[in-house]
């Protein structure tokens, strides 16, 4: 059952905020995952919902019980609920897409194998800045598909978000982040899902993303930027792309079933 | 439909000519901000342009585009050869967000799909109206030379650190400072260990540069080295790229020799100025 879709207050994020770190008591590095536990989310739901903490967001309606078995079902799904013109798109509303990290937290929050923790990483992949940040804001786990899926074909944002909802990847940080032609290229990326994405599986391929021979990270750090050189990369298609393909993605052309 | 494969290594350009990004060829700034939208102004001289790069445009079929990235997105603005100015709104762009633009020559010949004439090298940035400076495009080398001076630096002149902001911090021997600063031996002896440091620095981080703050020190440096030693660290013609990182030493050494062999006020090298005096 779909509800009203709401803004958290200056009070209600710091509620949140305080029950994060609280989480993080003790914790000796930002690189290790706080445990969230029952009762912790217990009272973010506590807040989520009060008036005291929050307000109602004009004209949108979401369902909080909706299932995401992948990021780019979620950047999908807040398209369709979210108006792009409206303030709420923008990430820079720290209220409601803090609001929408505290909806969804039991899935973007990886699962312990003691099943009754999470995971509970940095505030910056639940928590915008109040102004982007050009290191932070695409680390945001709910802001991220969003803004992928409402300005690229979903054929595109498929390559950057097979994965589960809690999971910010390496192919974020290496691939989407390192080129703009790599990343808004339909045909480079046509490619690119061909090369390093299992058909059948609809997993990533091992080591698509590490430094050897024709890797990923490789087509987008080096390939594409040589391309440029020579190439408008956006207007090229699939079969161009895959055609200039150098000899040592020759390994991962094998794999790959069209 | 099958394209010409074509080897495309580090210093293989295979034709594709670099468009001088001055302002007599074109310039580009931010008229207004309305919410999330901003209007910008692209000026340029179309037959300037192609001069530049040595193309006929009546001999080559082709489209003079601006490309404007925002967070990854990409516009593309066609810019035509009876005008001179483009006003164009970008949609969807955060405060605090680049904008990057690339000018492109690119091919409309259906044999020669997706090929580029000429571009400019790197993305360029733009203007704010409001910054209160028309030629901020060119001062990246004022105000970014700034020594802290030390008393714990262990016989070193000087130590360059990377901070958290990433800014470059830069100190120095204060005594040595102290005693030699208006001296041409400062510059001999500090300014080749000074700017191996850096580019260390820069090179070190080459995975955040895209992303530095502008009011950061590392920018300023980059476009230092961009603009004055004519070395790019990003874009297309970047002479260095992380994936590659057994060139790093040879990088670095580049930078190095190009700024000791520059004449500075167009007379001497720094070197030759301490040799032998202004």
């Amino acid at each position: 059952m779909e509800i009203n879709a709401r803004i958290l207050n200056d009070d209600g994020i710091s509620a949140i905020k305080r029950i994060f770190s609280n989480a993080r008591v003790g914790l000796a590095s930002t690189n290790i995952a706080a445990n969230f536990k029952t009762d912790d989310f217990t009272q973010i739901n506590n807040i989520i919902y009060d008036d005291k903490f929050t307000i109602i967001a004009p004209d949108t309606m979401i369902d909080p019980n909706r299932i995401f078995s992948n990021r780019l079902e979620l950047g999908l799904y807040l398209n369709s609920v979210i108006d792009k013109k409206s303030s709420l798109s923008q990430y820079e509303n720290v209220g409601f897409w803090t609001w929408i990290s505290a909806l969804y937290l039991n899935q973007i929050l990886e699962q312990k194998k003691s099943k009754s923790e999470y995971k509970l990483w940095t505030d910056v992949r639940y928590i915008p800045h109040k102004k982007l940040s050009k290191l932070r804001w695409y680390r945001h786990l709910c802001y991220l598909p969003y803004h992928l899926c409402s300005r690229r074909p979903a054929s595109i944002a498929e390559f950057f978000l097979m994965m589960e909802p809690y999971k910010h990847s390496e192919n974020i940080e290496k691939l989407w982040t390192q080129d703009k032609e790599f990343s808004s290229s339909l045909g480079v990326i046509e490619v690119a899902k061909e090369l390093y994405i299992d058909k059948k599986t609809k997993e990533y391929r091992k080591k698509y993303t590490g430094d050897g021979p024709g890797s990923a990270k490789r087509l987008a750090n080096v390939i594409v930027k040589q391309w440029q050189m020579n190439y408008d990369v956006n207007m090229l298609s699939r079969d161009q792309v895959w055609d200039l393909l150098p000899k040592e993605f020759d390994g991962w052309k094998k794999l790959s079933t069209r | 439909m099958k394209i010409k494969k074509e080897i495309s290594q580090s210093f293989n350009f295979l034709g594709r000519k670099r468009i001088n990004q001055k302002e007599e060829l074109f310039s580009a700034k931010i008229l207004e901000r309305i919410d999330q939208d901003i209007k910008i102004q692209f000026k340029y001289d179309f037959s300037a342009i192609y001069s530049n790069v040595s193309i006929d445009p009546k001999l080559v079929n082709s489209e003079l585009v601006l490309d404007v990235f925002v967070l990854g997105e990409l516009t593309r603005i066609s810019l035509d050869k009876a005008c001179s100015s483009i006003d164009h709104i970008i949609s969807d762009v955060p405060d605090g967000a680049n904008l990057e633009l690339r000018l492109k020559i690119i091919s409309v010949d259906k044999n020669l799909p997706g090929r580029i004439f000429a571009a400019t090298a790197n993305k360029m940035s733009l203007k704010s109206k409001d910054d209160g400076n028309e030629d901020n495009t060119n001062t990246s080398s004022n105000g970014i030379l700034n020594f802290d001076q030390s008393d714990d630096l262990n016989g070193r002149l000087i130590h360059v650190d990377w901070t958290p902001d990433s800014d470059i911090k830069i100190k120095i021997d204060r005594i040595f400072y102290e005693k030699y600063k208006d001296k041409s031996l400062f510059r001999a002896a500090v300014y080749p260990d000074l700017i191996r440091s850096i580019a260390i620095q820069l090179i070190s981080h080459h995975d955040e540069l895209d992303q530095l703050d502008e009011s950061s020190s590392a920018f300023d440096w980059l476009k230092y080295f961009s603009d004055k030693l004519d070395i790019p660290l990003l874009g297309q013609d970047s002479i260095f790229h992380t994936a590659e990182i057994t060139d790093a030493p040879q990088a670095i050494d580049t930078i190095v020799e190009t700024f000791m062999s520059k004449q500075w006020n167009g007379e001497k090298t720094i070197l030759e100025e301490f040799l032998h005096g202004n």
